[in-house]
């Protein structure tokens, strides 16, 4: 019996069960944690149904002080907090910011009328616009003016088609017109700032007088001057081009009145997009959502980083992840390279390698604080001094200042441990024998690492690589003190000679999670832009470490199976 | 066959190609160099940071540039204005003489040393020359001091007079060239208290809005007479913006024989000196009766006309008696030759004739009211000061005693720089920007010389020690680096940071740490290989994270559930272990074909929904706790409030916060539970497979050998694990930013925020101009997360290597 029950029943089991909750929690933690970004950052693009609900009379959480009626897509849904009889509140966005002043309202559900509580009505045609300013807009339409007299009634069979034409149309029209700002305009404006550094170091530390009494100067002056004129001119023809297309898109107006009672009249240029949420069949809601996503994706920011889309942020975090790969890759083998195969192994070495690998526990801010005082002050500084002493003196830094170089070179510091490491492991896990074959064939040792140990431990350079990588275009901090700024106005690589623009202030993803959430006037509605931009920044980084540990274990499977 | 191909072998063919070897060689020094600059580079970081934050620790230096000579005569005070261009000398004539010192224009800014033309020792007089001014001719005054910090010249006479010459020092810019201009202004001489009491003392208070004379007068033979004159900013019908004389207050018989008499800062108190060397803090109140008495005509009053015309008016304030203080009452042999205010007129230095120097300031009590007292002492100097001087940009002081000069900084009671001069000074002063030190011999001779002292408010105490700052209670920890008023003093304590530091990461590893050791020793020794290959990769992904991400959910998500849930999250921290050990225990017990359910190797797929519901069952318990356990009386209603956040205070005196070292923790703890996770399994998974076996095969069961044989062999790896988890945790920076408030504080209440040192340079660094004392403290900030991390990671690192070396001992 005794014997027996020792068989059955091992010592310590509950414990073992102990353990495994560690592993759970971990696991299940993650998963949690990934699935609430998912969920909130993906929904964000889904269509919702629009309600018009009615309150009780007496209710003070009214939207609008006329009347009881309001419209809204509920955004939350949710317990009231202290209540024990699990009463629920609703959180409408109710939109129309212009108006009522705010863009979210709570209401408890006791509060609407008897028959909305238990069946929400969703009005057919109610309308919901993307707008320039104040976010959506949800409404009924009253009419359209086109032109100065024309009048197009709601109620005529073809005005949605005509309205969604016409708001294309605007569409496509801005797109021209802010084209032609950002790339031609934005290139004289380029060249005028140049003009007019050079201006300023001419006259500076002379005065008026000084100026007028050199001859040779003012000749000088007077050529720059010119040339500004030149620019002027032209920027004078681009800008009346862009100010007609400015005022054609004031040409059509809107008229639409809330569920509330107000009417407003809006420009057909002031939407970006109206649609009619309740009348959308799955198909529709599915080309909603890749249309939404995809102009999240595509567009610029508007309305304080709020509303529309992240694209400059995303360009920003790309470039920014190239070049410090470009800087870190050479860096990182070649060292890794020499304590592997050049260095003789013995104590300094063992040294240098643990001290290498400890630089990686290096708080990233630290390096943060490197890179502003010895990238920005003292190299940007020295920089700025010797090749633009233009810059230097009218007192605005070209390099002495946060740029994507100088945060490209401080996390690729940052990353060169991440990169000595997993390189280091690759050349070593190319076998011993290999080399030795190589040697005896006659290669020299350098032959040897270029033909054979470099190629045969490429995936696992390409490991420490997409390791660094994600690192890079995970961390903010640092990058908060060495050039990202959270609204830039132009991109690091455009049209513009020198095409790449390594002095140019950037945006990045991260930064944008956290000006967005953390620096916005209006955090509540900021919150499904930053899940969105947080789903997309996870994404980023988890593929690219997927990548990186399928590449490793590929790897290991090779040479665990070649091992002569 | 005499044309057979000869087989003749080619001499060369066993040599390499000669491109070949120059590659090669190139490539050996090439990759040796390169790798070797690598590395230098990478360890240049810590070179780089040492040098920002050397300066910080080093003195003052002062460099003499030589000497400008006035004309031959009696002078009692000396100026300069803000540039170092334009200095004074005058006598009590009121006769100003004026220098102009030629200066070279430099380009870049102001930072830039001044450069005088020099020759033999000389400051060569610019084209302006030397003027003087005088302005006034009625009488020569008995004193006369300068007040370098309102730039204005106190005369005092023997009828009881006293006559204010403003030194007004103006720019004046011809397109880029500047010049500085002067103009003294003086008004009409004021009459404090009876006609021929000749004045003992006097201080003057030149505020903004505010002035303020008070004198010790000579009353006959009886107790010395103390008299004011208040000034207000314009409210006269004439004189609108400027100071117009609001009255007198008489406040003699307060204290016994008045010898000296000061007026701090606010205008609202004042210190006066006895002859018995006792100092007594006089607090200003209103006066109702003098307000009561002037009644509607107190604006008018001046207008004249009413009976009491030639009666000068009397401002509505009076005098009360607060408290008694005896600088030197531990020294009896010794008496109080000085006491002069510092900048902002919070703190006094107080000399000794035997040559104690005590740092007295006010700060308010607890129960109300402002105290003084004694915040810090300098070695003594050789007897008492003999001149005084302090600085305008800081708490600094210069103070000669014969020919020993002194510069100290009263905060961190450090002597700057010290010297023994040729003559003794008859004048001696700093500069108002605090780069220039001036002595004279009183003839007419100003030497001047540079001062470099980037950093006085700098030093080791000043970071890591307790320092008693002015208006504070007692010797604290602070770190505030900004403040409204010019006359705030930096405080730059490194403590509160590191604290803060400890503290978030010492919640986040008391979070992290049991779940990392726990899943690592599962994942290691029972978990089966086919998850294994799962759950691994799943823990590198948490592992990968943006800490951004972790802030930005701790902060808008977390934090927002947890506020009203704490009781919830305690119950279900408890319960979580307690119920999985209780469900191990039960399933244990169980029939072997219903154990055989959950294979071994799976048991934590099992545990999930376990978990599930406990947490559900948790969540809706915790408001059962709440109403429970912390009820609170809501003071306004009186009625019985469940509220964990109310309860928090009210029990521990600590504050609740909603962005909360809880909240901290938590996420931290999910960035370093992947690490620690890791390392640990990696430690407990190389423990040799023989060792296990033969504990198996002995009869131990599973968790015997884990908990006996494994946990003791990888307990230095597992150590060093937890190591790595705090190297991490420490330096963490966007979680803490964004999910704490931020408030450097010292105190450990899980319920409340901090602020860490990598935090700190978050915040503070993109406003810190560079070199200044608060950029220099940032990267000394940043050296020390780096030394600590870098240590901690090297220890554990080291503690690695040693087990694998045992490991390897123990397979060979």
């Amino acid at each position: 019996m005794k014997l027996e029950d020792l068989k059955q029943r091992p010592a310590g089991e509950p414990m073992v069960w102990l353990t495994a909750m560690g592993l759970a929690l971990g696991t299940v933690m993650v998963v949690c944690l990934l699935w609430v970004i998912f969920v909130n950052g993906i929904t964000v693009f889904w269509p919702k149904p629009v309600y018009q609900l009615e309150l009780d009379a007496n209710s003070t959480h009214r939207v609008s002080a006329e009347t009881n009626v309001f419209a809204g897509a509920i955004s939350m849904d949710r317990e009231i907090t202290g209540a024990d009889d699990g009463t629920r509140e609703y959180q409408f966005f109710v939109g129309n910011k212009d108006i009522y002043g705010f863009m979210y309202k709570f209401v408890p559900q006791a509060d609407l009328v008897e028959s909305d509580r238990t069946k929400l009505t969703q009005p057919k045609d109610i309308m919901v616009a993307e707008r320039l300013e104040y976010g959506n807009a949800i409404f009924y339409p009253v009419s359209m003016q086109l032109g100065t007299n024309e009048v197009l009634r709601a109620e005529t069979p073809d005005f949605t088609t005509k309205l969604y034409a016409l708001v294309e149309e605007c569409n496509e029209r801005r797109a021209k017109y802010t084209a032609l700002e950002k790339k031609d305009i934005g290139r004289i404006n380029h060249a005028i700032r140049k003009i007019d550094i050079q201006i300023k170091a001419l006259t500076a530390n002379k005065t008026t007088k000084e100026v007028q009494a050199d001859a040779a100067l003012t000749a000088q002056i007077d050529a720059k001057e010119k040339e500004k004129e030149k620019w002027n001119a032209e920027y004078e023809i681009l800008a009346k081009q862009a100010e007609e297309m400015r005022e054609a898109q004031e040409k059509d107006s809107l008229t639409y009145r809330l569920v509330t009672g107000e009417e407003k009249t809006l420009p057909l240029g002031d939407f970006v997009h109206i649609y009619q949420p309740n009348q959308f069949g799955f198909g529709d809601k599915v080309g909603f959502f890749v249309s939404q996503f995809w102009g999240f994706l595509s567009e610029n920011p508007r309305e304080a980083n709020m509303e529309g889309g992240i694209f400059p942020a995303i360009f920003g975090t790309f470039v920014m992840t190239v070049l410090m790969s470009i800087a870190v890759m050479p860096f990182g083998v070649l060292a890794a390279i020499y304590l592997r195969e050049y260095a003789k192994d013995g104590l300094f070495v063992r040294g240098v390698r643990i001290a290498v690998n400890n630089l990686a526990g290096v708080p990233s801010i630290v390096f943060g604080a490197f890179g502003v005082g010895f990238f920005i002050y003292m190299a940007g500084g020295t920089i700025d001094r010797l090749f633009f002493p233009d810059y230097v003196a009218s007192k605005v830094p070209y390099f002495g200042t946060g740029g994507i170089l100088w945060a490209s070179l401080t996390l690729a510091l940052m990353t060169v441990p991440v990169v000595v490491v997993s390189t280091e492991e690759a050349l070593a896990a190319v076998p011993r024998a290999v080399r030795e074959g190589a040697l005896a064939c006659g290669a020299s040792k350098w032959q040897t690492i270029q033909r054979v140990v470099l190629p045969a431990s490429a995936p696992g350079l390409l490991t420490g690589l997409i390791l660094a990588m994600a690192r890079g275009a995970g961390e903010v901090a640092p990058l908060m003190l060495v050039g990202v700024v959270k609204l830039a106005p132009e991109l690091p690589i455009d049209s513009v000679a020198p095409f790449i623009h390594l002095d140019y202030k950037f945006m990045h993803l991260g930064f944008h999670i956290y000006d967005v959430g953390f620096q916005s006037p209006d955090s509540e509605a900021a919150k499904p832009m930053v899940f969105a931009t947080t789903f997309l920044l996870i994404l980023l980084v988890v593929v690219m470490n997927l990548a990186a540990i399928l590449i490793r274990n590929h790897l290991k499977k090779k040479y665990s199976t070649s091992a002569f | 066959m005499a044309d057979t191909p000869s087989f003749k072998p080619d001499p060369h063919r066993f040599e390499v190609s000669k491109r070949v070897l120059w590659i090669d060689r190139f490539m050996n020094s090439f990759i040796k160099i390169g790798g070797v600059g690598v590395i230098a580079a990478i360890f240049g970081i810590f070179l780089f940071i040492l040098a920002q934050i050397t300066p910080l620790f080093n003195g003052a230096e002062v460099r003499p540039v030589g000497t400008v000579e006035f004309a031959e005569g009696e002078y009692a005070i000396f100026g300069i204005d803000e540039w170092g261009e334009l200095p004074f000398m005058a006598g009590r004539d009121g006769v100003f003489h004026f220098t102009d010192l030629e200066r070279e224009q430099t380009t870049d800014d102001e930072k830039v040393a001044r450069r005088y033309t020099v020759e033999d020792g000389a400051v060569v007089v610019g084209e302006r020359g030397q003027f003087t001014r005088q302005v006034f001719e009625d009488e020569t005054y008995q004193h006369v001091k300068y007040d370098s910090g309102a730039k204005q010249a106190v005369f005092s006479s023997a009828r009881g007079t006293v006559r204010l010459v403003k030194v007004n020092y103006r720019p004046v810019f011809d397109e880029s060239l500047r010049t500085i201009e002067v103009e003294l202004e003086t008004e009409s001489p004021y009459q404090l208290g009876e006609a021929g009491q000749a004045i003992v003392d006097v201080d003057v208070l030149e505020a903004e809005d505010l002035r303020v004379i008070a004198a010790v007068q000579q009353n006959g033979e009886d107790s010395n007479a103390l008299n004011l004159l208040f000034f207000k900013a314009g409210t006269g019908l004439f004189d609108e913006g400027g100071l117009t004389l609001q009255g007198s207050v008489d406040a003699s018989g307060l204290v016994e024989n008045p010898v000296k008499v000061r007026v701090n800062g606010a205008g609202d108190a004042l210190l006066v000196l006895d002859d018995q060397d006792q100092l007594h803090y006089l607090r200003r109140e209103y006066d109702e009766s003098v307000a009561g008495d002037s009644g509607g005509g107190g604006l008018l009053g001046g207008l004249g006309g009413e009976e009491d015309s030639d009666e000068p008016k009397k401002a509505p304030y009076k005098f009360v008696h607060v408290q008694t203080i005896k600088p030197l009452g531990d020294r009896p042999e010794s008496k109080i030759a000085s006491i002069d205010w510092l900048f902002g007129r919070a703190s006094l230095v107080i000399t000794g004739t035997d040559g104690e120097q005590r740092i007295f300031s006010s700060y308010s009590q607890k129960e109300g009211g402002l105290t003084y007292a004694q915040i810090n002492e300098f070695p003594n100097l050789e007897g008492g000061a003999d001149r005084f001087d302090y600085s305008r940009r800081n708490r600094g002081f210069l103070i000669t005693h014969g020919q020993n000069v002194k510069l100290q900084y009263a905060t961190t009671g450090v002597t700057r720089w010290e010297d023994t001069l040729e003559y003794i000074p008859q004048l001696a002063g700093i500069g108002p920007k605090y780069d220039l030190l001036m002595f004279s011999d009183g003839t007419g001779k100003l030497n001047l010389s540079y001062l470099d002292d980037p950093h006085p408010e700098a030093g080791w105490k000043a970071f890591f020690g307790k320092i008693w700052y002015e208006g504070q209670p007692e010797p604290q920890y602070t770190w505030q680096s900004t403040g409204g008023e010019s006359s705030f003093e930096p405080k730059l304590s490194m403590m509160p940071l590191i604290v803060g530091s400890l503290k978030g990461t010492l919640y986040a590893l008391m979070f992290a740490v049991p779940i990392a050791i726990l899943a690592g020793m599962y994942s290691s020794q029972f978990l089966s290989a086919r998850w294994a290959k799962i759950i691994k990769p799943t823990m590198e992904i948490m592992a990968s994270l943006p800490s951004v991400v972790l802030g930005f959910l701790a902060a808008l998500w977390l934090a927002p559930i947890l506020e009203t849930r704490v009781p919830s999250v305690v119950l279900i921290i408890v319960l979580i272990p307690t119920v999985s050990v209780a469900f191990g225990f039960i399933w244990s017990q169980l029939p072997k074909n219903t154990r055989t359910l959950v294979p071994e190797g799976a048991e934590f797929w099992a545990l999930i929904p376990v978990m599930g519901l406990v947490t559900w069952i948790g969540w809706e318990l915790g408001p059962a706790l709440e109403q429970a356990l912390f009820v609170v009386t809501d003071e306004a209603t009186g009625k019985q409030v469940a509220d964990f956040r109310l309860w928090w205070p009210e029990a521990t005196g600590t504050p609740f916060e909603q962005r909360n070292s809880l909240v901290v923790g938590f996420m931290m703890g999910f960035a370093v539970i992947p690490i620690i996770f890791t390392i640990a399994e990696d430690a407990m998974s190389n423990v040799p497979i023989y060792l296990r076996s033969a504990s198996l095969a002995l009869g131990a069961s599973r968790w015997q050998t884990a908990w006996r044989v494994v946990l003791p062999t990888a307990a230095a790896g597992i150590f060093a694990a937890v190591m790595i988890g705090f190297g991490r945790a420490v330096g963490e920076t966007m979680i803490v930013v964004m999910a704490t408030g931020n408030t450097p504080i010292m105190e450990w209440n899980i319920f409340s925020g901090m602020r860490t040192l990598a935090a700190n340079i978050a915040v503070e660094l993109p406003e810190a101009a560079q070199h200044s004392t608060l950029y220099r403290a940032l990267f000394l900030g940043a050296m020390l997360l780096f030394l600590l991390t870098f240590t901690v990671n090297t220890i554990a690192e080291v503690i690695r290597q040693h087990l694998r070396g045992k490991y390897k001992a123990v397979s060979d």
